[in-house]
């Protein structure tokens, strides 16, 4: 290790042992189905195939600063008549701030 | 929130759903675009310095000391081998014992800011604590790097 330089290249990503917790725990529904949760090498790739942002936060949120191209529909507002202008035959992507 | 709202749009009939869990603090980290109000503000991960000093919790204080000299910094972050932020050890605390480790004189849970902050508020805050330097981690608390007060200086003026 030398100074001057991070000992580690910066990575978003969780360990092997934080995303099999999540998936376990978190993204599992109680239907079976998984939510896929994806990094930002998979959010673009998706993107350029056509995928529909989505940010959950709240709209103020939203007006201040959000991903290009993102719509906004606040998690307590999701509900059938606010995703009908969303895409069914195209992936969606939710995203918020962070893990949090 | 973004794992309820891929949960919610799986019941509403959605099947191909995606969560970009790491969000909007990933995204500006990586210095991505962005669209809004507050778009063009400048953030802390535009004046963040890489060129940090850091050691393990058993690096011995003689070897800490030849980083710090190294990297002309004023403390260096003691941090896991993934990079998760542990402790800080100012120079003015390296002592005598040499042989002593980083783990013995560090100040443990060192406060952090997320990447995405914005410089003016990065700015009040530093300036309300009479800091000079600020340590910018992901919100799991990985070192990113650094931000100097007059770094700030510089982006706001």
């Amino acid at each position: 290790m030398t100074a001057g330089r991070l000992p580690f290249a910066f990575s978003p990503r969780r360990s092997a042992v934080e995303t099999a917790w999540y998936t376990f725990f978190v993204a599992i529904r109680p239907g079976g189905a998984v939510s896929t949760r994806i990094e930002i090498e998979q959010l673009h790739e998706l993107l350029a195939g056509g995928a529909q942002l989505v940010e959950v936060l709240p709209a103020e949120e939203y007006e201040e600063l959000h991903l290009p191209g993102a719509v906004n529909i606040p998690l307590k507002q999701l509900d059938a008549e606010t995703t009908a202008r969303l895409d069914r035959k195209n992936p969606v992507v939710v995203y918020c701030w962070d893990y949090l | 929130m973004s794992p309820r709202a891929a949960c919610r749009l799986h019941t509403l009939g959605f099947d191909r759903v995606y969560d970009y869990v790491p969000g909007k603090v990933d995204w500006l980290a990586r210095g991505l675009p962005v669209e809004g109000s507050k778009a063009g503000e400048p953030r802390v991960f535009d004046r963040m310095r890489t060129d940090v000093a850091t050691c393990a919790l058993d690096t011995p204080i003689s070897e800490v000391r030849e980083r710090l000299e190294a990297s002309g910094q004023g403390f260096a972050l003691v941090v896991t081998s993934d990079g998760i932020i542990l402790g800080r050890v100012p120079r003015s605390e390296l002592g005598d014992d040499d042989a002593a480790t980083a783990e013995a004189v560090m100040s443990p849970g060192p406060s952090t800011v997320r990447p995405d902050t914005e410089i003016a508020e990065l700015r009040r805050k530093l300036d309300g604590r009479g800091l000079k330097t600020a340590v910018v981690s992901t919100p799991e608390g990985r070192l990113m790097g650094i931000v100097h007060r007059m770094d700030l200086e510089a982006a706001i003026d």
